[in-house]
């Protein structure tokens, strides 16, 4: 009897359980969605930063093989190169020099030597899902180099369903390169994916006369490669990274040209690491744990200068690691706030150094009076506080708030405050105003190098900062076009350059510019995206800041055909470059250059040819004055081929 | 820079401007197909009435086409829902089957039509069609909720289903009350006094 009068209540408690997960579920399943959205910035309309997305296959389409040739795609961003072949990253009118972040599926790489982050430049296109690069400040949540922009590189590896990859690519330069993306279910719910490439070039590019009246060739070789490994598993994840890039110094570090029978270079190793624990306190509240590793070496051996009682050998090796361990609170506990809040300790120590320079003649006679690039046991302890949060003032309107503290060891504070507002105006039309404050921290050459006459560093230096102020329009009258426009202002403060040997603070900095971007889906057959940005940049002096265009543009379109072919089409455009006070040469000519290319997939196999700077376009990366006369010379038209198998 | 080669260029950039005055139809975004992936199972759970549109079993959720190209992208939304739900959801299967619109007629056992963008007449007779079956509707393009199809997605700074109420009130659709507090509600019609209508009582009773 009771047992019958017990049963509606046991069918009641489980159909109300059974209610009850089923709209657990649901709502787990929403906040899981919101993740995909923002980790894929598919809502980075709604987002407080400006943020461009470049996805990997319609990179490939395209024909950009490589990390920093798909950089020039986004609006703002122009790519310049070092006399020792370094390429720089122009964000918004600022010399990268450790101004931008580069993280790989969410690993900073930045180094504390120099904040350098170039050797990643040949990352190929077949192992990137996505790009995504926030212009402007990114301190809050990455802390120091994160000054200009951010960039992350998200790699299949960290992608959870792709398919596996062999891929092979050879071009005229002559280069050629090949690698592999495996992906292996382990269970329900972990995998592990692998990935590696190896690049090989020869390329050379004939150029005129160096310093010293020497013509030659600039030697563009190299022999990069770089393994990658991803676990995850519902709660843990770990990914480690190899990367060595060993190349050629171009147009030589003392911006003079190597013998053709000596050639040397530098090798660029980085290993980074990061293991990683996700989970829920409850529905409202999210947490991860993080460690990690990461350790760099660079050596450079070169023939600096010819003098007429022998050539000048220049021989450095450095090496640093650093490990670190983060937590972070994703909050929606109060309703309407999304909370942020983190923690974080690095540690930084140079663990080699060594400089050798002599005459080739003389071996045993060092020429620098120092054996040492940087005071010797540089280390360096981070510790960081952040907090963000982002209010919904009702359906129209967000409003963001977030500060960072980051206490250095080596040099002292500094705060990064954040401000924004997104107001919905409309369906189609949203508005951001965004206030940032970033910072750069001196890197290690700055503080401690020990070079007199060359590289002197003070250990009294303090941060740079920027403060920018940022205002985005972005229409979307449909689902398949996308209208940007954005103004900004920034000015980078207490900047840090190297006069006559001493590196010093000295001065500000001011850019001013806009960025319009127009995305469209023409039909289904075809995908359009034009992108045009202004900039000036001026010193304190009101003087235009050389070799920096002020002007830059891209138009991207890729069609695809019934039959299995797609074309991309890229013209690119920058235009001229100013020059330094000192400098007595006319400014340096802008250019543009088309590419194009046909691709053809086949169930499993897909075949793009490509021509790059179709009209043979003679173009240069500006050289600094009493150097290279027409500049760093780049190279004119060149053909390339890649097969990709998709298994 | 020769002159032959900056009169090209102008004409390539008049060519793209010209372009840009054509109308405009849809590319797909796979990060949008991997959240639907996720989220339809789970919403066609909210149905209380949901055991009766499955047959054998299975789920089967129908991907309705234009062209082949618009066939070809939506692949990623089973690769998602496989991927998500390889074991099914709640001791069903999920099965994906892909049917242009001009062969919707002769479709059997769906549970779920999934419109990719069209003509809006294509989605009305659909949408006719689901309604006389009892077949719920879900549109890529939530503009096709205008055309009487009942989910979509809508992604803002935060993801909500999108539920055209007036859809689900003609066919007979209940939901589970939760979805509803969740979701956004979408209302075609723009006159206030319909709206009015439209109460608390109305919405949980569609």
């Amino acid at each position: 009897m009771l047992k019958l009068l017990l049963l509606p209540f046991l069918c009641i408690s489980l159909i109300h359980a059974e209610e009850f997960s089923l709209e657990d579920d649901l709502l787990s399943s929403l906040d899981e969605v919101s993740t995909i959205a923002s980790k894929t910035k598919l809502n980075i309309d709604d987002m407080p930063a400006f943020v461009t997305i470049l996805k990997g296959s319609n990179l490939e389409l395209l024909g950009i093989q490589d990390l920093y040739e798909a950089l020039s795609l986004v609006p703002g961003v122009e790519i310049s190169m070092e006399g020792s072949g370094a390429y720089e990253l122009i964000f918004r009118g600022v010399k990268e020099k450790g101004k931008v972040k580069l993280l790989i599926d969410g690993v900073a790489i930045n180094n504390s030597y120099r904040g350098s982050i170039y050797y990643y430049h040949d990352f190929p296109v077949e192992l990137i899902d996505r790009i995504e690069v926030m212009r402007g400040p990114g301190a809050i949540y990455y802390g120091s180099n994160a000054m200009s922009g951010v960039i992350n590189v998200i790699t299949k590896n960290a992608k959870e369903v792709n398919d596996n990859r062999l891929f092979l690519t050879g071009s005229s330069l002559p280069s050629y390169r090949g690698g592999l993306q495996y992906n292996y279910a382990l269970g329900e719910k972990s995998r592990l994916s692998l990935d590696a490439y190896y690049l090989y070039s020869d390329a050379r590019i004939e150029s005129e006369a160096d310093r010293t009246g020497q013509i030659g060739h600039s030697d563009e070789s190299a022999q990069n490669f770089s393994v990658g490994l991803n676990y995850s598993s519902e709660h843990l994840s770990f990914l480690a990274r190899f990367k060595q890039s060993q190349e050629g110094l171009a147009f030589g570090l003392g911006n003079a040209f190597e013998s053709q029978d000596d050639q040397t270079g530098s090798i660029n190793t980085s290993v980074l690491s990061q293991l990683q624990y996700n989970n829920q306190i409850n529905e409202s509240n999210h947490y991860s744990l993080s460690l990690g590793l990461n350790n760099y070496r660079q050596e450079i051996e070169t023939r600096f200068l010819p003098t007429s009682s022998g050539d000048l050998i220049y021989k450095n090796s450095y090496a640093e690691s650093s490990v670190f361990t983060e937590g972070t609170l994703n909050s929606s506990q109060f309703d309407h706030h999304s909370l942020v809040l983190g923690v974080r300790y690095e540690y930084a120590q140079a663990r080699h150094n060594e400089l050798n320079t002599y005459n080739e003649n003389t071996p045993s006679i060092p020429f620098l009076p120092t054996e040492t690039l940087i005071q010797p046991d540089a280390k360096r302890h981070i510790f960081s506080l952040y907090v963000n949060d982002s209010i919904e003032l009702g359906e129209k309107v967000d409003v963001v708030g977030g500060l960072r503290w980051d206490n250095y060891s080596d040099f002292g504070h500094a705060l990064s405050p954040r401000l924004g507002i997104i107001y919905r105006a409309i369906k189609e039309y949203n508005i951001k105003l965004l206030y940032s404050r970033a910072y750069r921290a001196p890197s290690w050459l700055e503080l401690y190098a020990t070079i007199p006459g060359i590289s002197v560093g003070d250990p009294s230096l303090q941060a740079e900062t920027s403060d920018t102020l940022e205002l985005g329009n972005i229409y979307r009258p449909n689902n398949d076009q996308t209208l940007r426009l954005n103004l900004y202002v920034s000015q980078i403060d207490n900047l840090i350059v190297r006069d006559a040997a001493l590196y010093q603070q000295s001065g500000k900095n001011y850019y001013y510019g806009a960025e319009a971007e127009w995305i469209a889906s023409l039909g289904i057959h075809d995908d359009i995206k034009t992108t045009l940005s202004y900039v000036e940049a001026i010193d304190n002096n009101n003087s235009a800041l050389p070799n920096i265009a002020n002007l830059l543009a891209n138009i991207s379109y890729i069609h695809s055909f019934d039959f299995g072919i797609k074309s991309g089409t890229l013209l690119k455009y920058v235009s001229a470059r100013s020059r330094a006070e000192n400098d007595s040469r006319d400014a340096l000519e802008g250019y543009a250059l088309l590419d194009q290319s046909f691709s053809y997939t086949y169930k499993a196999v897909n075949l793009t040819a490509s021509v790059k700077n179709i009209f043979d376009i003679n173009y240069a990366y500006p050289a600094p004055a009493n150097t290279y006369v027409n500049d760093y010379v780049r190279e004119g038209r060149s053909y390339w081929l890649s097969g990709r198998l998709t298994f | 820079m020769a002159k032959w080669k900056v009169d090209i260029l102008i004409k390539l950039i008049t060519l793209l401007l010209l372009l840009s005055s054509m109308t405009f139809a849809q590319g797909m975004k796979e990060e949008l197909l991997q959240i639907h992936a996720t989220l339809i199972p789970k919403l066609l759970m909210m149905d209380y009435d949901i055991d009766k549109k499955i047959h054998n079993d299975t789920i089967k959720i129908t991907v309705v086409y234009e062209s082949s190209a618009q066939k070809e992208q939506a692949q990623h939304l089973q690769k998602y829902i496989h991927a998500k739900y390889p074991q099914g959801i709640n001791n069903k299967k999920i099965d994906l089957n892909f049917i242009p619109y001009s062969q919707l007629k002769n479709d059997k056992d769906s549970t779920l039509y999934y419109l990719l963008h069209t003509s809006h007449k294509e989605i009305s007779k659909a949408v006719t069609l689901a309604n006389h079956r009892a077949i719920i509707t879900f549109c890529y393009d939530q503009e096709d909720l205008q055309y009487g199809v009942m989910l979509s997605i809508k992604v803002t700074n935060k993801v909500k289903p999108l539920i055209n109420v007036e859809a689900l009130k003609e066919a007979s659709i209940t939901l589970r009350p939760l979805l509803l507090k969740v979701a956004e509600l979408y209302y075609h019609s723009t006159s206030f006094m319909e709206f009015m209508i439209y109460d608390q009582q109305t919405l949980y009773n569609v």
